[in-house]
């Protein structure tokens, strides 16, 4: 897609409403090995006000471009139904509007915060070390929530600022439930996404194993080979214990934030709707009827609409009391 | 030796300038003049010519023009007047190709960019005096003109000689695991000698622990002092394995306090109030330690990166010993230190004090002497009572001391042998009396003897007891859990030291993985910019003038890093620096490209350096220069399409200057010949190549200009 200074660009915003806005400038973003084509744009918006954002639209005009076009708006719109306005956590990126019927569909986000883990090799200042873990797991803990699953975290798109550790980038992103591909790269890539294991469901450890690499990539400068390694770190090895293990025994980001003393950050009152619930499974019979292509590796469907897709697996529960066993 | 510049004129303006050149009184010695000029305006500055010429000013003139000529064929029209009295040298393209005259190699284009500097180099060569007076001689023939070519010493090939010297420079620079990192120390790390015991609130919870544990140790070595007196074997080791047992409590309750303490304040990243809550509950009193200090530690890291720079040690190698130094700058935590409590106060230990072995069993002579005190009671004329009497008394003796603790069946054991012996000695002493004793002892004499059993038996116990007890407070260990208290406070010591200095170290880590993360980056961008794979370099040995530049362009890119280093995140650091690092060498290209790719850069120091080294570096280029084969490849300071003008069939002309500083390091190994020069800039090889008959022609006719003036 061309952006030209003076372009209108007319949008949904997340809650529903149409807007538009008139481009004052845009900067192409190198943005290696995505499908998607990034750039940092000014829009004079219909309210007065000038906002930069970060416009996405498929690079190509291939299937998977446009796939992954929908899944950064899904999520997006996901985060927003769960978050609303206030409550909006700053360890994900947020989507702030999205054309997705149009001649030439685009998202627009809000600009990412700090740079790319990667860009440095992962090395931040030993003294943020603690907050870089509580903010990932923190981002992580709100996509549980929204019922997403990312599965791509990677040093190349969780962003750091000093302050946050920002997820970004949902171009690959599912929704829990949805069943399992082939997905990811290595070294980040859970093994339930590998070539020859994939099966089942997505499930609300998908992003754990990533996290859990990228906790130890970021505390050490290296590279997570062996699983005992994690063991080997007297700081660490609480934390990710379990991680790297079967995905039945991994625990859950609100387990990790637990371990890290931390509270969960997701109120209590705010529950997934369970219109979504009904919805995703609607979801996925139409996305198979668009998508032939899309099927498991065993070749599995999802379930018709008729049949709920499993449960998540319930959170343990810590509370302890007589009654407990 | 002065220069007059012509270029530009018309030919009444050459003549007007030439006249005021003349007039100018400021130009004291006109004796060597170096006049530039267009090759196309030589024939039009007639009359500047003859004016120079006549002036009487002059003594020797060299021409150098420049420019193509025009012509089918080319002509190069000269005035008479300048060829019968001045050398004239032709320039048609100062850039010029790098050419082999002899056998004719192919003409190399050099870079358009270096024009400026050749023509530069090549008029500052020649306006060395001693150079053009040899020059000028070479010319003396009327009507000779000549095309130069330079071979000079610190001068390469331009732009790219300058992108080769840089690129070996970096290959240098980044070669990982060249050179050994300088030593990096900082008053954050704590040394042996700093250590210093640890401050207790006096009746607070840890220090009242260190009290009860001091004084149940010292109460169990009073106990165990007291043992080896003679009341003490009657009494047993009741009192003092009590002792031993109330210290082994204390030890262990001081010790669990300890690690209790040392989890509650454990932090890897400095200490957040609830530690040092925990901390000030204890009772503990953290020394005052020195703040962090940036100034500091920026200067520690600047000489740091300087030394290793200094010394050849590539950028690989530094970022990994700030990476180390960031390693030991880390807190470990309390946690950490949690099995040094167990080493200084091992669970051996207290285990030693609360279950004491028994005593040890009685010695193997002690029967001895109990035969030989029932012997001496049973020697007298009453010794069948005296003797089993004293022989009871010796087992019931026995029984109620040296039995006491003791496994059952070692008492039993004891007692019997005991008892066994001492029946034997009354037995003995009574049959060896009545076979060898004739008369009854004198009742004196028995009553001595008796005496004397009383006392070996007593002595005997006694000796006994006091070599059992003391065997035996040994093995409890009492010693080594007074030093284990010490030992357990030596810890603490340590670790509040630790406490104290975590704030420091973690924001003294902090700044040094920014800087870490910097000059990595910095190798990022040299890389970028002038690293090529190492196949094509593996000949090019680094220049050190370059290598020295390239170092100082590396701190003059991390210095304003090094003024914000404790604030900002890693990433950021990186960007600024490879935009910094980017600029100093878009800096240095715009330097070099009006200058010798070896000048100073802005940023650049001034090179410190010995004769000796300087010689040492420099003589084998000054010898290739100076001692250059004129036939050889060397800048020729026209295009491919001059060369045909050229007379190639005659001898090329050599002028060979260096400097007379080098002369004695240089003379023995250069052609005779050597032109030596004051000045130290310079050495070479200048090759004059005439050109063919026809391609120059004097002219004495005017100008129709001229003549149309007249």
């Amino acid at each position: 897609m061309t952006l030209k200074q003076g372009d209108s660009l007319t949008f949904f915003e997340p809650g529903g409403r149409r807007t538009e806005a008139v481009l004052e400038a845009a900067e192409e973003i190198a943005w290696s090995g995505s499908p998607l084509q990034a750039h940092r744009v000014i829009l004079s918006c219909a309210d007065g006000t000038v906002r930069q954002y970060r416009h996405l639209s498929p690079l190509t005009s291939a299937h998977e471009a446009y796939q992954a076009l929908d899944n950064e708006i899904l999520a997006g719109l996901r985060m927003h139904r769960l978050c609303g306005d206030r409550l909006y956590p700053a360890s994900v990126s947020r989507l702030a509007g999205y054309e997705a019927n149009g001649k030439e569909p685009f998202a627009l986000v809000e600009h990412y915060r700090g740079s790319p883990i990667g860009s440095t090799s992962g090395r931040i200042v030993p003294g943020e070390g603690v907050r870089f873990q509580s903010t990932l797991l923190t981002g992580a803990r709100w996509l549980n929530a929204a019922g997403i699953a990312h599965r791509s975290i990677s040093p190349a798109n969780v962003h750091w600022d000093g302050m946050t550790a920002q997820i970004t980038d949902f171009s690959t992103a599912t929704i829990v439930g949805a069943p399992r591909e082939e997905i990811g790269r290595p070294p980040w890539q859970a093994p339930e996404q590998r070539p020859g294991q994939v099966e089942g469901w997505v499930s609300q450890k998908e992003d754990v194993w990533s996290v859990g690499r990228l906790i130890y990539y970021v505390a050490t400068g290296r590279e997570l080979i062996r699983s005992e390694q994690a063991k080997e770190e007297p700081e660490l090895a609480h934390l990710l214990n379990g991680i790297f293990g079967p995905i039945e025994g991994r625990p859950t980001p609100r387990m990790l934030l637990t371990r890290l003393n931390l509270h969960d950050p997701v109120p209590q009152q705010i529950q997934p709707d369970a219109a979504l619930e009904q919805g995703r499974a609607d979801f996925h019979v139409h996305r198979m009827r668009k998508h032939p292509g899309l099927r498991t590796v065993n070749g599995s469907m999802p379930r018709p609409a008729t049949q709920s897709p499993p449960p998540p697996p319930p959170e343990p529960d810590t509370r302890k009391g007589w009654w407990r066993r | 030796m002065v220069r007059f510049d012509l270029r530009g004129s018309g030919g009444n303006e050459a003549a007007a300038r030439a006249r005021a050149f003349l007039a100018d009184d400021t130009q004291s010695d006109l004796s060597l003049l170096l006049i530039l000029d267009e090759a196309s305006a030589l024939r039009r500055h007639r009359q500047a010519y003859e004016a120079l010429v006549s002036s009487n000013y002059t003594d020797g003139m060299l021409c150098v023009a420049t420019g193509p000529i025009d012509g089918d064929p080319p002509l190069l029209e000269l005035p008479g007047s300048l060829t019968q009295a001045a050398g004239v040298i032709w320039v048609p393209d100062p850039a010029g190709i790098t050419w082999r005259t002899n056998p004719p190699g192919p003409a190399i284009r050099r870079d358009r960019r270096d024009a400026d500097t050749g023509l530069r180099l090549l008029l500052d060569v020649l306006s060395q005096a001693d150079v053009f007076r040899e020059t000028l001689r070479r010319l003396q023939a009327p009507g000779l003109v000549v095309n130069p070519g330079l071979r000079l010493a610190g001068v390469g090939e331009g732009q790219n000689d300058f992108d080769q010297a840089l690129a070996a420079a970096a290959t240098r620079l980044l070669a990982p695991g060249a050179g050994k990192a300088p030593a990096l120390t900082s008053r954050y790390e704590e040394t042996r000698a700093q250590r210093a015991a640890v401050r207790l609130r006096r009746d607070g919870p840890l220090d009242n622990d260190v009290a009860a544990a001091r004084t149940a140790v010292e109460e169990a070595a009073e106990a165990a002092g007291d043992l080896p007196r003679p009341m003490a074997m009657f009494t047993g080791t009741q009192e003092a394995r009590a002792a031993m047992s109330r210290a082994s409590e204390r030890l262990l309750a001081l010790r669990d306090r300890l690690e209790r303490l040392f989890s509650a304040a454990h932090s890897s990243v400095g200490l957040e109030p609830e530690h040092l809550d925990a901390i000030e509950r204890e009772g503990v009193t953290l020394p005052s330690v020195p703040d962090f200090d940036a100034t500091e530690t920026a200067s520690t890291i600047r000489d740091y990166i300087r030394d290793g720079l200094d010394n050849r040690v590539a950028l690989p190698v530094l970022t990994e010993g700030l990476n180390r130094w960031q390693r030991r700058l880390m807190p470990l935590g309390s946690r950490a230190r949690i099995p040094d409590l167990r080493r200084a106060c091992p669970d051996e230990v207290i285990t030693r004090l609360r279950h004491a072995e028994p005593m040890p069993g009685s010695q193997w002579w002690l029967p001895l002497a109990g035969l030989t005190s029932t012997a001496l009671a049973a020697v007298g004329p009453l010794g069948v009572v005296s003797g089993p009497v004293m022989a009871l008394l010796w087992t019931l003796l026995v029984t109620f001391t040296l039995g006491r603790d003791q496994p059952l069946a070692r008492r039993v054991g004891a007692v019997t042998g005991n008892a066994v012996a001492a029946v034997a000695g009354v037995v003995g002493a009574v049959a060896a009396a009545d076979f060898l004793l004739a008369d009854p002892l004198p009742d004196v004499v028995w009553a001595g003897l008796l005496v004397l059993s009383l006392v070996v038996a007593l002595g005997a116990v006694l000796v006994s007891w006091r070599a059992r007890a003391q065997r035996w407070v040994e093995r409890c260990g009492l010693a080594q859990a007074g030093e284990a208290v010490e030992a357990l406070l030596g810890v603490a010591g340590s670790v509040s030291g630790e406490w104290a200095r975590a704030g420091s170290k973690i924001a003294a880590a902090d700044a040094v993985s920014r800087m870490s993360v910097a000059l990595d980056q910095v190798g990022v961008a040299v890389r970028e910019r002038a690293f090529r794979p190492p196949a094509e370099e593996s000949a090019a040995e680094p220049d050190p003038r370059v290598t020295h530049y390239l170092s100082d362009l590396v701190m003059e890119a991390m210095a304003p890093r090094l003024r914000v280093l404790v604030s900002g995140t890693t990433a950021v650091h990186g960007e600024q620096v490879r935009h910094k690092a980017a600029e100093l060498f878009e800096v240095w290209e715009d330097h070099v490209s009006g200058r010798s790719p070896y000048d100073t850069p802005p940023f650049g120091r001034e090179r410190q350096l010995t004769p000796e080294r300087r010689l040492n570096e420099d003589l084998p280029e000054l010898l290739a220069a100076a001692g250059a084969d004129p036939r050889g490849e060397m800048r020729q300071f026209c295009s491919a399409g001059e060369i045909p003008l050229l007379d190639l069939g005659a001898e090329p002309m050599t002028v060979r200057f260096a400097s007379q500083r080098d002369r004695a390091a240089l003379a023995d190994s250069l052609p005779t010949g050597v032109t030596w020069i004051p000045s130290t800039q310079f050495a070479g090889t200048l090759r004059l190549l005439p050109l063919r008959g026809g391609v120059a022609r004097q002219s004495w006719a005017a100008e129709p200009e001229q003549e149309a003036a007249r």
